[in-house]
């Protein structure tokens, strides 16, 4: 008789770390075209949409890509956030106080003309960091737990965005819940491919940004050592609460600037359609690339285009909207599980009875 | 009759070897110690007998019948339970539930009240007096300890092995233990005492085995035929260096360390500090003495400065000491805790991480925009080759180093750079006798080059041997401070237990 023992790893091996990851993803993904087949797609289908729509079609590329941009701000906001163990479950939140700070720049026409864009950007910036920021300091001197905290400031945004499309900032000419729409000042430039805007820019400046920050400079260190051991960090010296608000306001930020690449790249007037669905697929992207900046930046293109693909499985075999959700699901789990033989040996071996 | 047996064991962990076939003899109804220095072996070949890890290679018998356990639960079955240096507890559960989560299947107990009364039996039996509601991860280390050793007994172990039990008990406390681990063994278990402290061997022993690298070089002689001198260097290969020289005259800086009037309020199941005065010289080694739990912990906290004050004030050097951790860190004060991996080291990150991290804080600091691996690997490697830090290398997690040589990185960290305050908690603590003489001769070293040293120790040998002047701290209190030539052990017993 034999009987598998399972033991936790000293160490584990890069190799492995690189392996179990592509394992998961590729389990992930046979699961996922398993349940598409399903769904009754066929073989020929899949390849067409995942492989020919999502990477070859101009169309395609052109959306994946547009998505890609406030998916890889939101992904990098998470990962930044979890350099110091700091749950954030409010990019959405975060987002939407991005997008509603952009917005008053014009709307009350704060600053120079010429300069709106910047001025927007520094906004949402301010806006998402204060929203996120305010939960960092609640969990610093009150010990309110981020996760509820960050998850419920998602509501509060949402509602005050509801508040002012609905009254303040309500499209005078046509009485839309949609504020006026932005001049080209204050719009980020198309590069002449689809409907991809110069947001791609910021969100490759601020992942080249998160790299050097957690990689190269001093505070990334900080927080791995805050993450790794929080009471050591404060007795060996590291400002353990400046470096966790840090991280969580600079985590805010980046998902604000996400809201302000989708108001100023993509829908040019705050609409009532930009913060939504951002929550899950921002998690889902942090973890894939665990937590590493560069690799949010890959790991937020590959969920975009999955979404592209869900959109055409929608639009011509009539697959409901929550199909990408579910492969986001699958996905997930797959590498989650492989995390697990990342930590743990298993072995076989041969048992002995036990005289007790 | 044999109790355990085994033969030519072997372990590694991943390519690093713990154990090259080591063997090991317990009979029933003696209590045997096992000796050897930090990384010799002594805890890996245990953790094996007690189903903690499986071997790799070799036989265990238990009772004359082969045995293999694959997990404690199983060794546990068969009657054997350890206490671990690094205790096994669950931290933010209380002394009672730690108790049943432990023992309650084992002793078949149904109600609280049948968990509470063994507790108490056994309690008393033992003279150990602890609260059951008190949390655990609020408790002081020598009553973890003692939690320990009662859920090992409740759970009704016969073969008990003890991972050097006496490390953080006072004197007293000590020989209370070992005798009653004698009155155990003659009742008919077999006990296993891991020690680094001869006077556990010679006093206490029947026999003795001791390990070196991983192998068993004496292999259970009787511990009468045993002298200091033999069992030393059989531990260590030759005899280890005798007396320390004395230090050399130098002179005092007065004031680098001077607490005023300080109290802090007691969190649950602390101790509260009430009115403390203490001033350490600079270049001197002062020796604070007590036992564990009287306000050591709390007081370095307040030194620190991640303990919120009542009272008081703290200077360096004459003036107000920096509010924040991160400034007094900058004005000189450097600090060696008591629990390494708990205050002092991080456990998941390299060590080049944990030797560099310091020197990236603050306003001196020597990288702040492009800290470069190699940088932090060339410290590293300077660390690890000044304080001979075996088994190690700048990329290797340092919850992996034994705890003589997390220590060494320890001092390595805390001794680089501007230092004039230096507070030392119970540092050689569970290290073999390398480790302390080169422990103590860096803290000797640091006294000698000006620095102010306060030395919190609970094993008054290495305060009376070290220290320049001896206070005794009990229930949140300091005794005055006395040149150590005017006391004596009696004495500072009588302080440990009177200062109310």
């Amino acid at each position: 008789m034999g009987k598998l023992i399972v033991s936790p790893r000293l160490a584990a091996p890069p190799r492995l770390a690189a392996f179990t990851m592509l394992g998961g993803l590729g389990a992930g993904m046979l699961i996922s075209a398993i349940f598409l087949l399903t769904q009754g797609l066929g073989l020929s289908d899949l390849a067409s949409q995942f492989l020919g729509y999502t990477f070859t079609d101009p169309a395609g590329l052109d959306q994946t890509l547009t998505r890609a941009i406030p998916l890889t701000l939101v992904g990098l906001s998470v990962a930044v956030c979890l350099r110091v163990k700091f749950w954030n479950i409010g990019v959405e939140g975060q987002l939407w106080a991005g997008a509603l700070a952009a917005t008053t720049v014009p709307l009350y026409h704060i600053g120079p003309e010429p300069v709106h864009l910047w001025i927007m950007a520094l906004a949402a910036m301010l806006g998402g960091g204060a929203w996120c920021g305010v939960c960092a300091l609640a969990r610093l001197k009150l010990r309110a737990n981020e996760v509820v905290t960050t998850l419920l400031m998602n509501y509060v945004a949402y509602m005050l965005a509801q508040q002012l499309l609905y009254g303040a900032w309500r499209n005078p000419e046509d009485s839309f819940p949609v504020s006026r729409a932005f001049s080209p000042d204050e719009t980020l430039a198309l590069l002449g491919f689809g409907h991809v805007h110069a947001g791609i820019f910021f969100a490759l400046a601020a992942a080249l940004f998160c790299w050097w920050l957690c990689s190269l400079s001093r505070v990334g260190y900080m927080a791995r050592a805050v993450a790794a051991n929080p009471l050591a960090a404060r007795a060996v010296g590291v400002p353990a609460a400046a470096v966790v608000l840090l991280m969580a306001t600079l985590g805010g930020a980046l998902s604000g600037l996400a809201g302000f690449t989708i108001v100023c790249g993509e829908e040019h007037k705050l609409t009532q359609f930009i913060g939504n669905d951002y929550i899950f697929p921002s998690i889902v992207i942090a973890y894939l690339a665990r937590t590493s900046p560069l690799g949010v930046v890959v790991a937020a293109v590959a969920v975009a285009a999955l979404y592209t693909a869900g959109d055409s499985l929608k639009a011509f075999y009539q697959l409901p909207g929550a199909t990408v959700l579910t492969i986001q699901a699958i996905l997930l789990l797959c590498v989650c599980c492989g995390e697990f033989l990342l930590r743990y040996r298993m072995d076989w071996v041969k048992t002995v009875k036990v005289r007790a | 009759m044999t109790a355990v047996r085994l033969s030519g064991i072997e372990k590694s962990f991943g390519s690093r070897p713990a154990l090259l076939g080591a063997n090991f003899v317990l009979e029933w109804g003696e209590v045997h110690a096992l000796l050897g220095e930090n990384g010799a072996g002594k805890s890996t070949l245990m953790n094996v007998l007690a189903g903690f890890y499986t071997a790799d290679a070799g036989t265990l018998a238990v009772d004359g019948a082969p045995a293999r356990f694959e997990t404690p639960a199983a060794a546990a079955e068969a009657g054997i339970g350890m206490v671990h240096q690094h205790f096994k507890l669950v931290g933010p559960l209380s002394v009672l539930e730690n108790i049943r989560l432990a023992c309650a299947k084992r002793a078949g107990w149904k109600t609280k009240a049948e968990a509470l009364a063994a507790m108490q039996t056994l309690g008393a039996e033992l003279g150990f007096h602890l609260n059951p509601q008190a949390r655990v991860d609020e408790m002081a280390v020598s009553d973890q300890q003692k939690l320990e050793i009662m859920k090992v007994l409740l759970a009704g172990a016969r073969i008990l092995i003890l991972d050097e039990p006496t490390a953080v008990l006072t004197e007293e406390e000590a020989k209370a233990a070992l005798g009653l681990v004698r009155t155990l063994a003659r009742g008919g278990r077999a006990v296993v005492l891991i020690t680094h402290k001869l006077r556990d061997v010679l006093g206490f022993s029947d026999r003795v085995s001791v390990m070196r690298a991983g192998r068993t070089v004496i292999d259970a002689a009787p511990a009468a035929g045993m002298t200091a001198a033999s069992l030393s260097e059989a531990m260590v290969g030759t005899a280890p260096q005798g007396e320390i020289a004395p230090r050399t005259a130098h002179r005092l800086k007065p004031d680098m360390l001077r607490v005023m009037k300080l109290s802090a309020p007691a969190s649950a199941h602390g101790v509260a500090l009430r009115e403390i005065d203490l001033d350490v010289k600079g270049g001197e080694i002062f020796g604070l003495a007590g036992i564990g739990g009287n306000g050591q912990a709390e007081l370095v906290e307040a030194l620190i400065g991640i303990r919120q004050l009542s009272g008081g004030d703290i200077l360096f050097d004459g003036v107000d000491a920096p509010p924040t951790p991160e400034g007094r860190r900058e004005a000189g004060l450097r600090y060696i805790p008591a629990d390494r991996m708990g205050m002092g080291l991080f456990g998941e990150l390299p060590l080049a991480v944990n030797i560099a991290l310091p020197r990236l804080l603050g306003e001196k600091a020597e990288r702040k925009w492009l800290v470069r691996k190699g940088w932090m690997n060339q410290l590293a490697r300077a660390a690890i080759a000044d304080y001979e830090v075996a088994g190690a290398a700048p990329d290797l997690p340092v919850r992996l180093l034994s705890g003589g040589n997390a220590q060494k990185l320890m001092l390595a960290r805390e001794f680089a750079g501007e230092m004039s305050v230096l507070i030392a908690h119970s540092p050689t603590r569970g290290l073999d006798i390398r480790a302390v003489q080169a422990v103590q001769a860096r803290l000797r070293a640091a006294a000698e080059a000006g620095v102010a040293v306060l030395l919190i120790s609970e094993d008054l040998d290495e305060i009376m041997e070290l220290s320049d002047r001896v206070a005794v701290m009990s229930h949140g209190r300091i005794s005055p401070a006395e040149p150590v030539a005017q006391v004596d052990r009696a004495r500072i017993g009588r302080l440990m237990l009177e200062l109310h």
